[in-house]
């Protein structure tokens, strides 16, 4: 028997409330870390991926920042990008950290200096949004690009060395977008 | 992500003998900028 409309909606918010909680809940994890790592460790503990390093440093740089301000930074960037694509769905949203993490892979391998922050997450989450809008031309994923567009254009400059300040790590923000970019084109629906 | 271009280990580094303190003011302004600017 096929659900009613009642139904479906309760279906639908019960699903929405869920993925509501997803990024504060992975925010908990770098927020910990910081918290422990500035009361305990003095500002000392940091998980980078380092070159020539541990593969774990690959997984857990995401999760390290330099500080509060840095993490509240990418946590205030995070949490709306995150509630964009999670309107797509989880699989999209789980599409665009496996393509972060795979497209990190050679950054770590290859370049010469370590880095961590969750800006790399984000700028794949934005990767993600501004593509999928273009490949599917379906209403929400054209809405869900122009938003992306319009309201984060101002940080794709730092996806470019020239306009990179030194420090940042602009080789971490531009894998990361190719990781959402390969999102966008994985989880891509055919238009009907 | 902020580079730590002194880093030759993992996990007990100084992050603030490896980082820069302007640059990363720098991408905190910009996040922070649009953060506030355009929160949707």
């Amino acid at each position: 028997m096929s659900e009613s409309l009642p139904q479906r909606l309760d279906r639908w918010i019960a699903r929405a409330g869920f993925n509501l909680l997803i990024p504060p809940l992975i925010l908990l994890i770098p927020w910990m870390q910081e918290l422990v790592d500035q009361l305990i460790f003095g500002g000392n503990w940091n998980l980078p991926m380092t070159p020539g390093g541990s593969f774990l440093g690959v997984v857990t740089a995401p999760f390290s920042h330099s500080g509060f301000g840095h993490l509240l930074a990418n946590s205030l960037t995070f949490l709306p990008l995150s509630w964009l694509v999670l309107l797509r769905g989880r699989r999209d949203y789980l599409a665009v950290w496996l393509g972060v993490y795979a497209t990190a892979i050679p950054v770590w391998l290859l370049w010469p200096n370590g880095s961590h922050g969750l800006s790399g997450v984000v700028y794949g989450l934005l990767g993600y949004l501004l593509l999928i809008g273009w490949i599917e031309k379906r209403p929400l994923s054209l809405v869900l690009s122009v938003l992306a567009l319009v309201t984060y254009a101002g940080v794709l400059p730092s996806l470019l060395p020239i306009f990179s300040p030194p420090g940042v790590s602009w080789i971490g923000h531009l894998s990361g977008f190719g990781g959402g970019l390969l999102a966008a084109l994985a989880v891509a629906r055919e238009t009907p | 992500m902020i580079e730590m271009k002194h880093a030759k280990s993992y996990f007990l580094i100084s992050a603030k003998q490896d980082d820069r303190h302007d640059s990363l003011a720098v991408e905190n302004l910009a996040m922070l900028r649009c953060s506030f600017k355009h929160q949707p």
